[in-house]
């Protein structure tokens, strides 16, 4: 009959937590050699326990099982060592068989504790060796391991606890031979393992790599410290070393669970399943034990109350922490009605912004069902466009098709959890209902698209439609009528008679006043200075117009690109609003405008030294004046954000206006 | 990751134009009445802890009955004035906002007053009965102040297989010592008899192990195992630190530490049950 890994792992397991029991009973851990028993139990526990999670999990990988039996053995012979050693510490008189004890705790430690060093980082993360030269290091451990043991356990050393007990068999010579022997054969394992970690970090990327140095720091942590044992009190010592050790076993779990190593996620619920309900049954079980004993005479009645109490959860119990397992793992695949309100809940929340809709989808998904990403495509005209993309993508990517009213709108683009090759036809089912679900608020996204664009398109051509209108204005029916002034006063001066005269005086009079009105038609349609001095020039000449004594206002503009006329004028009209804005309310000292064209956009920035937004009760007042600033940058496409400014003071007015052509 | 942003792989990503500042969201504050109404049941509910809490604090500092240091610091003590001024502080908070408290505020503050009332009913003794007049009555005050009470029914249950195990581990743990702690306390004389010490202890801890079990169960609770990972991090200090059975105290200590360790953990593995 073959055993079990789990059940190896199991009797590991409680084999160090029994010694630890009866130190605890004995009281004995104030006793020095108590103090090891925390490494060994530590390292028979941990160790155990993953190299069963392996060695069950890797049956597609067998490559990786020499590493989980490395890890089983060195975890049995741990837990070994703690048994023993708390038989021998506790014991009163040292009996023969104490004696014996004594002589196989002395040794038993190094197969549990010298794989941790040489064989792991050996084989980690396939269960392979780095090359076939490092054959050698692995032989060399085994027989390193081997003789260290043999050395160490005919030491002549007695071993104090409640009494100082003696080892039957020993001799010093042969001790100190094989015990050098044995350690350098290690100290040569030691430095290959290290050295197959460093190569394997420089060979491979991403993940693996993760997996790696994670491995390669936990090794040197228990390297350093073991190193540094001498120089530490004794319980200190042992809990750092502890604590060191256990870091091997974690590090190779972080890989596991995290990264997906060995595949192992049926392995690993089950485990989880079993040893949460078995704890959870020891707890229930002590906590109604504790409370009948209060009520109920004797213990017996208390225990056996206790028990079936207990006996009584445990199916619905199991039933629900494997609920809750699975649901660690997969998220609420099983629970399809969860995903479906949350998305429904998290799309109808108050203040959405529509932009916000598809990465709300992605992320819904990704964290109710743990995917590794999910994406979200928006057909456009002609083409197709990313508008979502969450978490970074593992393993084999599926695609569902987004339809609304029988159109295709884009397609939803997820790929599996960590660990997984292809996304589950489980999976698959719930993503189908909930790109169905999701498919309308895409149409909505992309309808508000094209709205945005049919907007940002009309405010274009209107701008561009009053500046020809304004010049056409200023250059036609204004110089004509200029020169027909003109000629109006040059006849006047050569007419002689008196009504004649006072005919043309109304007339010129008539025309200067449609000059004026001429004029104020055409400002009103467009700030003069832009079409007289250009963008960069207004702004300064703006920043000059509002410096007073008090208020150091600056403008900083660089030569700006040629732009479409709505972009001069918003940026023109968004820099004279935040500048009025900060001569007003700020309180401040000093305003800094600046503008600079950015590749196909216009930044402007203004940024005062003021009391800022929160602390100015008047600056209330210009809330409608920075909405119009907004509406002003979002109706042509662009952003508008507004802040503190430098070291957190004052106010800074951020907007971009882009003008390309969006794909 | 919002949009505009580059996915997490690198891939490019158009943005979406934004529209999220033209809306609000408004929230109606409680008129000046209700707001007075807090106020005076938030002073009343949280006066007695606050003037005990200063008052422990003191003698921790200057060693006044130095024999009774671990008790200041935990039970009858700190532990004790932070989990009776917790709750009903949550609930004035979000109440003078015009928020919905917090279930977990709700269920922390009527543990810590149910917790008394049965500790009270098995260790009558010292005058816990007495001082669990106040606590009930000023509760009632301040959940009767707020607009909005915590929500309590229709909550949605999770066993969760990380968090059930602390919490019954954490209950196999301190059910026999508050047991032990109210069977001190019904059979002390002298000074023991007139102050509650013992079933202080006993409150406190069944108080932690009932929002250990909370939170493992209740998504909307999960951080409620803080307190009781908090709280057992505190006891095993101070059990350390004033002279308390060491193998008990490291007990506590890493049972805290387990239960704060599981919580992060288990909110990394499950964003949404986090959020």
């Amino acid at each position: 009959m073959r055993t079990s890994p789990a059940v190896v792992a199991g009797a590991a397991t409680a084999l160090a937590v029994a010694g630890l029991a009866v130190v605890t009973a004995d009281g004995a851990w104030d006793l020095a050699a108590a103090d090891q028993l925390l490494v060994d139990a530590t390292v028979g526990t941990t160790c155990s326990l993953m190299g069963a999670v392996i060695l069950l999990g890797a049956r597609r990988r067998r490559s990786a099982r020499p590493l989980g039996w490395v890890l089983l053995l060195s975890g049995t012979a741990s837990a070994l060592a703690v048994v023993t050693r708390a038989l021998v510490i506790v014991a009163p008189e040292p009996t023969p068989t104490v004696e014996a004890l004594a002589q196989l705790q002395s040794w038993v430690w190094v197969p549990g504790f010298a794989p941790l060093l040489t064989l792991v980082p050996l084989l980690y993360p396939d269960g392979l060796l780095p090359g076939r030269p490092w054959r050698a290091a692995a032989g060399g451990a085994v027989a390193g391991i081997v003789l260290v043991s043999a050395g160490v356990g005919l030491y002549p050393e007695a071993l104090t606890g409640r009494t100082t007990v003696h080892k039957p068999v020993t001799s010093q010579g042969v001790a100190t031979v094989l015990t050098g022997a044995g350690g350098a054969l290690l100290l040569v394992a030691l430095l290959a393992g290290l050295i197959g970690l460093g190569l394997r970090l420089r060979r491979v990327g991403g993940m693996q790599r993760r997996q790696v140095l994670l491995l390669l720091l936990a090794a040197g942590a228990l390297l350093v410290v073991t190193l540094l044992q001498g120089s530490m009190a004794a319980m200190a010592a042992a809990a750092a070393q502890a604590v060191a050790a256990a870091l091997i076993p974690v590090a190779i779990a972080v890989a596991v669970t995290r990264d997906g190593l060995y595949e192992v996620d049926l392995a690993l619920r089950r485990g989880l399943v079993a040893v949460s309900l078995a704890v959870c049954l020891a707890g229930g079980y002590l906590t109604l034990f504790s409370v009948l004993g209060t009520v109920l005479p004797d213990a017996a009645w208390s225990g056996a109350v206790a028990a079936g109490a207990v006996g009584v959860a445990v199916q619905p119990l199991a039933v629900r922490l494997t609920r809750g397992v699975d649901r660690l793992y997969y998220g609420d695949r099983a629970d399809p009605y969860a995903v479906a309100t949350r998305l429904s809940a998290r799309l109808a929340a108050a203040g959405l912004d529509v932009a916000a809709v598809p990465v709300t989808v992605c992320e819904t998904l990704v964290d109710s069902l743990r995917l590794s990403s999910a994406g979200l495509v928006l057909d456009v005209d002609g083409g197709e466009r990313t508008v979502a993309a969450v978490g970074t993508p593992t393993g084999r990517p599926s695609e569902l098709e987004l339809r609304h009213r029988g159109h295709r709108v884009g397609r939803l683009v997820v790929t599996p959890r960590p660990g997984e090759e292809v996304v589950d036809p489980r999976d698959l089912e719930l993503l189908a209902v909930l790109a169905d679900q999701a498919a309308p608020a895409m149409s909505t996204v992309r309808l508000h698209e094209h709205l945005q664009q049919s907007r940002e398109a009309l405010v274009l051509a209107r701008e561009e439609e009053r500046r020809r209108l304004r010049r056409d204005l200023h250059d036609g029916v204004g110089a004509t009528l200029a020169g027909v002034r003109l000629q109006v006063e040059s006849a006047r001066d050569l007419v002689a008679d008196a009504s004649a005269g006072r005919l043309l005086d109304a007339a010129t009079e008539g025309i200067a006043h449609a000059v004026q009105d001429v004029r104020h038609v055409t400002d009103d349609l467009r700030p003069p200075a832009l079409d007289e001095v250009g963008l960069a020039t207004a702004l300064r000449l703006l920043a000059d117009r509002l410096r007073t004594p008090s208020l150091d206002v600056r403008a900083e503009v660089e030569e700006l690109s040629p732009m479409p006329a709505a972009i001069e004028v918003a940026g023109y009209r968004i820099a004279s609003e935040a500048v009025a804005n900060a001569v007003k309310h700020s309180a401040g000292t000093s305003v800094l405008l600046s503008a600079a064209t950015d590749e196909a956009a216009l930044v402007v920035r203004v940024v005062d030294d003021g009391v800022g937004l929160d602390g100015a009760p008047s600056r209330r007042g210009s809330g409608l004046g920075l909405t119009s600033i907004r509406q002003r940058a979002e109706e042509l496409g662009g952003s508008l954000s507004i802040g503190s400014g430098a070291g957190g003071r004052g106010t800074a007015v951020h907007a971009v206006l882009p003008w390309e052509e969006r794909a | 990751m919002r949009p505009g942003h580059r996915a997490a792989d690198g891939r490019d990503m158009t943005s979406l134009q934004s529209t999220s500042s033209l809306s609000t969201t408004t929230q109606a504050a409680p008129s000046s009445v209700r707001r007075t109404g807090i106020a005076v049941a938030g002073v009343l509910a949280g006066l007695v802890p606050t003037v005990f809490g200063l008052n422990l604090t003191r003698m921790l500092l200057t060693g006044e009955l130095a024999d009774h240091q671990f008790h200041q610091l935990t039970g009858q003590g700190l532990i004790l004035c932070a989990l009776w001024i917790g709750g009903p502080l949550a609930i004035v908070r979000a109440g003078w906002t015009g928020r919905r408290p917090s279930t977990a505020a709700g269920l922390l503050h009527l543990s810590f007053a149910l917790g008394g009332l049965v500790t009270a009913f098995f260790a009558p003794g010292g005058g816990l009965p007495l001082l669990m007049a106040p606590i009930v009555l000023t509760g009632l005050l301040v959940w009767a102040a707020v607009p909005l009470r915590p929500r309590l029914t229709g909550l949605v249950r999770q066993v969760d297989p990380v968090l059930t195990p602390i919490a019954l581990l954490a209950a196999a743990f301190y059910t026999p010592y508050a047991v032990a702690q109210v069977g001190l306390q019904n059979v002390a004389t002298g000074h023991h008899a007139q102050n509650p010490h013992f079933s202080d202890m006993a409150w406190t801890v069944v108080v932690l192990v009932v929002l250990a079990a909370l939170g493992a169960v209740l998504p909307v609770a999960r951080g409620l195992v803080a307190v009781t990972g908090a709280g057992s991090v505190v006891i095993g200090v101070g059990g350390l630190a004033f002279g308390e059975g060491t193998a008990w105290s490291l007990t506590a200590l890493a049972l805290g530490a387990v239960a704060l360790g599981a919580l992060v953990v288990r909110r990394r593995l499950d964003p949404v049950a986090a959020s």
